[in-house]
């Protein structure tokens, strides 16, 4: 198990690597530079100006040169300054981190806590009124875009009925700000994100009880004369629910990716956001340092699941 | 005892009313309640921006700094902030300035005319503003000299002639030398101190900054002007102009910017506070193209399109059709042509130019917003009316900006021009303005007529014969329609009824101008 | 029995003709066929892929007709879900958006089985070496949020049609090529591979007409479901303005309008439509790709 871990690991620098270059070359050959951003036809810029800037970035190098001056300055722990506005892009990946970690988190536990409890119930109840209407309900929350979602749950429970706010993640310069409120702002993003969650894993639930259910050791269990309870708790679920555990460990990585739809309607400053920003704004710092959190969390991430999936399963053995 | 003890009884009487007098004095500063607005959304706001790093967000720097000089509430003229006095040499070669007296920084030490050189200094130095706009057309090599005379005067040596030099010093953001001298200017962007210490003349001082989510401010008792009324000013930071709306309806907020469409629906529980942008939006035609060469195709496109009717519809009524580059009535000719809309004309323009309708032309924007989108499409409806088909073309800043300046890449595009008596895109119309790939203006052809005036322009120092040379470029070029101009739009600002005293402007980048934030109020 | 029975027997029995098919594809089909919301599914997508194809015949106006003077309608007998802000009628958007979404839904698929297929059915059947290459590419590709990357080069590239196939397509195909590699790693050791190789038949050969056909059975569901992500994919990036460029409809820039918030609030019936028809669209998508699923798994009790 450790020699596969190790080996895992090692793998995983080059994939980092290479993420890392693709993205900077993606960038070099994309059309204008920040600059360019900075510019706007309102209030214009004199082209001594623009060069100044270029000068200062040093964008007229040739582009292996500051990629490896952007290698250089990350071994020393450096991600540098962001472009568009001169502010740490640790600091900023940061924030927005905690930010996108509290939305996504909030989300998953709702997904996981909701939707493998009722997989379970409805994967021991097939074709049953309960099943049908459940996984209708699973398809519409697979089949619905997250910002449909979003767009319909602002205008109705927050523009039309006023329940909730319609956005950011607290009330600021306004009264009492405490726990509750930051709950209060974080429920309806969370629940529109969720929806997804919900409705994938609880049809994975299903069809794996479903599975498990028909299975030999299932059946002779039952054979045996165990009471249902005991079959269900002790055999079934616990067989089913492995290969959900992988369902779940595809959506880790969203933790750090963040939810761009979910948090520009909400208005909920995450990960999301800041990397369209960061495009928008052709901020070569802040794109390679959102893509260097976000590779390596990935591949963190997928390690997990590997691991827990193994710990789990007494049958999967990695050598 | 008894007379001491009442002597001295009454002399703590009187001492404490007096200083419960006087603070009850300093309170006046205060007690307005809390002002909470989103003062960077919008086209004139750029939120966390500092000082000469703004292309915009200039309205809210304005709140903790002070400029040189000011626009003045409805960018009419130039007003005085820290300089009271401008006067040139005959040629206006040199320029000085006598300051405000009494003027203290935020932390109590006392503005003089070293913070100014300082400030130009760090303005101009290379190594570290770099998107300085407006003042960077100044150049570094254009200011031969700054000098502090005395305390209070500064004296700017320029290397030619410059008659509007004051409409430079607007965005001259004066910064504390006694805070600032030792920076390394290289690293003048990345320092902190413009958030956890921030240090200016403004009307406000730094309260609390919290990174994508808000900047606080309270008020400067020593402000030049007078105390602040408000309790706290607060700068709230969102992603889009809906979501600011939004809180500004649920009551989070008390004031943003909002686009016509959804400022002209809040117009009955809100106040609104609008003023022309500025701004003309219009298509530049690349004249290198021979068939946009041509002066008929252009006018019979300005024939074709009927842009009072989208003026009225899609705009809502809050557009203002232009005849030329400039926005302001005070720059158009007694007479010009208004190119009313007529397709007929513009169908007999197009054939007698031998017109081919079979060919598309790519019209390329930046422009995103469902207003211009809107008004986009029906400029195509119209033009394909008369047999011109054009393809609008959305890309992001960066990309349009890419290309753009070089002169190809495009035939036609779509965009809009910030200008004003102090500031006219001389260097589009002129050869070596920009970086074109052929040498010529950034539109493809000189006119020799045009650049004269241009010229003349620049170097007249006397503000009405200055206004009367606008007066004709605006005329020349509405006769050959050398643009295709279309509006210059309103814009809003939407407020809570509870505001007293309250001023909003659609400055361009924000301004700077006066918007006398010491008086605001909040009526509880 | 006695000879003579057994042999009538026989006979009678020979004489009994199948009635049913028994290859795996016609099995498979009639076990779809008795999906009854799968069938309904197919009933609705066809007729929504129908009139999108057909759109010209079905609509009333011009999708880039403008009418200033009939600007915001609400939906009349004029204009069935009546107009968007500068006239243009709904309807004959939201029939041409279906084109454009289907379009991209289908062409994007092609790309990723295309390239899937290729890389998964190369890397299963040559295993080491040109396993291990492309495995690792593909754990690059996979690995990385697809999101991300196609938000960087929507954001760069001039944004097309063709352009948005392309992305959505060149980043989707991962699912496809691991399944095939699966499938190809089971199949290629079995007893009918062999043989063809012993008999001396040319590798593309073995691929093409062997391992192929048994591989596309699984792969059947997986790309029904890809149909419905590029879509879901598509209308995302036309939302946040990366996507498909106006004027040409497409559900997710119709959508695009509801950012505003005078058109979020008084204009639903300009962004309602797309949003429902996509919903709708992929719903279907869903159900005919599980119910696909469910019929070629020999395990699933139908």
């Amino acid at each position: 198990m450790v020699k596969y871990l190790i080996r895992r690991l090692l793998y995983s620098i080059p994939v980092v690597i290479a993420i890392t270059i693709i993205i900077f070359a993606l960038i070099e050959i994309a059309p204008g530079d920040v600059a360019d951003y900075f510019v706007s036809g309102e209030v214009e810029m004199s082209p001594e100006a623009m060069q100044a800037i270029r000068d200062r970035y040093g964008l007229d190098q040739p582009a292996p040169v500051r990629y490896f001056n952007w290698v250089g300055a990350v071994i020393q722990g450096d991600l540098g300054y962001r472009y568009t506005d001169g502010r740490p892009v640790a600091e900023a990946i940061q924030r927005r981190l905690r930010a996108t970690i509290t939305l996504i988190s909030a989300a998953l536990v709702i997904g996981v806590v909701v939707g493998v409890p009722l997989g379970v119930f409805i994967g021991l109840r097939q074709y049953s009124a309960w099943d049908i209407s459940l996984t209708g309900f699973s398809f519409l929350g697979i089949s619905m875009p997250a910002f449909v979602t979003g767009i319909l749950a602002l205008y109705l429970f927050s523009i039309q009925l006023g329940w909730f706010p319609s956005g950011g993640m607290r009330p600021i310069g306004r009264g009492e700000v405490g726990l509750w409120t930051s709950v209060h702002h974080l429920i309806l993003p969370s629940l529109v994100l969720s929806l997804n969650y919900v409705a994938t894993y609880m049809r994975y639930m299903r069809f794996s009880m479903l599975e498990v259910v028909h299975s030999d050791y299932v059946r002779t269990a039952r054979g045996k004369g165990l009471a249902d309870g005991r079959v269900t708790w002790r055999h079934t679920v616990p067989n089913a629910i492995l290969p959900v555990i992988t369902i779940i460990g595809v959506s880790i990585p969203n933790l750090v990716v963040g939810a761009v739809f979910t948090e520009t309607i909400f208005s909920w400053p995450g990960m999301g956001t800041l990397y369209l920003e960061a495009v928008r704004g052709r901020d070569v710092p802040l794109l390679m340092g959102m893509n260097l959190v976000i590779a390596v969390a990935v591949l963190g991430a997928n390690l997990l699941t590997d691991i827990v999936y193994a710990v789990v399963d007494p049958r999967i053995r990695y050598d | 005892m008894s007379r001491k003890l009442l002597t001295l009884l009454m002399v703590l009487a009187v001492l404490s009313t007096l200083m419960v007098a006087s603070v009850g004095a300093q309170d006046e500063a205060g007690g307005g309640g809390t002002l909470v607005g989103a003062f960077d959304v919008g086209p004139g706001g750029a939120p966390q921006v500092i000082p000469y790093f703004d292309t915009a967000g200039r309205d809210w720097l304005s709140k903790i700094w002070s400029p040189l000089i000011s626009w003045d509430e409805t960018m009419s003229g130039l007003v005085p902030e820290i300089a009271v006095e401008w006067t040139s040499n005959d040629d206006a070669t040199v320029w000085t300035f006598e300051l405000r007296e009494g003027v203290l920084w935020h932390d109590g030490e006392a503005l003089t005319a070293d913070d100014v050189v300082f400030s130009l200094n760090l303005a101009l130095d290379p190594e570290a503003v770099t998107s300085f706009p407006t003042l960077s057309q100044l150049q570094r090599e254009a200011v031969l000299s700054v000098t502090a005379l005395d305390e209070l005067t500064v004296e700017i040596e320029l290397d030619a002639p410059r008659p509007r030099l004051p409409f430079f010093m607007i965005f001259l953001w004066i910064l504390p030398e006694h805070e600032l001298a030792d920076i390394n200017p290289a690293e003048y962007q990345n320092l902190d101190w413009f958030f956890t210490n921030p240090i200016g003349t403004g009307p406000f001082m730094h309260d609390e900054f919290e990174d994508d989510q808000f900047w606080a401010l309270v008020p400067n008792p020593d402000y030049f002007r007078g105390a602040p009324k408000l309790d706290r000013l607060v700068n709230r930071y969102f992603a889009d102009e809906t979501a600011a709306v939004l809180a500004l309806e649920a009551g989070e907020i008390d004031f943003t910017y909002a686009s016509g469409d959804v400022a002209l629906g809040l117009a009955d529980e809100f106040d609104l506070y609008d003023g022309p942008s500025g701004v003309t939006n219009y298509f530049i035609f690349n004249l290198r193209n021979p068939a946009l060469a041509d002066v008929r195709v252009r006018q019979a496109m300005l024939y074709a399109i009927d842009r009072e009717a989208i003026s009225e519809t899609i705009l809502e009524g809050t557009a203002e059709v232009v005849p030329c580059i400039s926005p302001f009535p005070a720059m158009w000719p007694e007479e010009y042509n208004d190119y009313a809309y007529d397709p007929d004309m513009a169908r007999e323009l197009l054939a007698e130019a031998g017109w081919d309708s079979s060919q598309t032309v790519e019209v390329m924007t930046y422009y995103d917003s469902q207003f211009h989108l809107d008004a986009m499409a029906a400029q195509q409806a119209f033009l394909a009316d008369v047999g011109v088909n054009i393809v609008p073309v959305s890309q992001d800043v960066p990309t349009y900006n890419s290309y753009f300046y070089t002169g190809e890449g495009w035939d036609i595009s779509y965009r809009g021009i910030g200008v004003n008596v102090g500031n006219f895109p001389f260097t589009f119309y002129v050869s070596g303005g920009w970086d074109t790939v052929d040498g010529l203006p950034l539109a493809g052809e000189e006119f020799p007529e045009l650049v004269e005036l241009l010229e003349a322009a620049q170097a007249e120092a006397d503000p009405d014969a200055y206004l009367g040379l606008l007066q004709d470029i605006c005329a020349f070029q509405n006769e050959i329609a050398l643009e295709g101009y279309m509006w210059t739009a309103v814009r809003f600002g939407v407020g809570s009824p509870d505001l007293r005293d309250f001023h909003w402007f659609p400055a361009a980048g924000g301004g700077p101008y006066l918007s006398n934030a010491h008086l605001w109020y909040v009526e509880e | 029995m006695t000879n003579a029975q057994a042999t009538a027997h026989t006979n009678d029995i020979a004489q009994i003709k199948p009635t049913r098919s028994q290859s795996p594809t016609g099995r498979a089909l009639r076990r779809f066929a008795r999906h009854r919301v799968a069938m309904l599914a197919v009933a609705m997508l066809g007729l929504i892929a129908l009139v999108s194809v057909l759109a010209s015949v079905f609509e009333r106006y011009g999708y880039e007709e403008i009418n200033l003077r009939a600007r915001s309608a609400p939906p009349s007998a004029e204009h069935w879900f009546g107009t968007d802000r500068v006239g243009r009628d709904v309807w004959s958007r939201t029939l041409h958006g279906g084109r454009v979404s289907l379009a991209v839904g289908l062409g994007a698929t092609a790309i990723s089985t295309l390239i899937g297929t290729l890389i998964g059915a190369l890397s299963g059947y040559y295993g080491r070496a040109v396993d291990m290459v492309l495995m690792r590419f593909t754990d690059v590709v996979m690995t990385f949020p697809s999101i991300i990357i196609m938000l960087t080069v929507a954001a760069l590239l001039p944004r097309s049609l063709l352009n948005i196939v392309l992305i959505i397509g060149c980043l989707s195909w991962p699912p496809v090529a691991r399944l095939v590699r699966a499938q190809f790693l089971s199949f290629k050791e079995q007893d009918f591979v062999m043989a063809a190789r012993a008999l001396g038949a040319p590798d593309y050969r073995i691929i093409l007409a062997h391992v192929l056909p048994n591989v596309l059975a699984p792969m059947v569901a997986l790309v029904t479901f890809s149909v419905g992500h590029a879509i879901l994919t598509e209308a995302g990036l036309s939302f946040l303005g990366l996507g498909i460029p106006p004027p040409t409809p497409s559900w997710g820039n119709m959508l695009e309008a509801a950012r505003n918030l005078d058109i979020l609030r008084n204009l639903p019936w300009t962004w309602l439509p797309p949003a429902g028809m996509t919903v709708l669209t992929v719903l279907c998508v869903n159900f005919i790709g599980d119910g696909l699923r469910d019929a070629i798994d020999p395990n699933m009790v139908m």
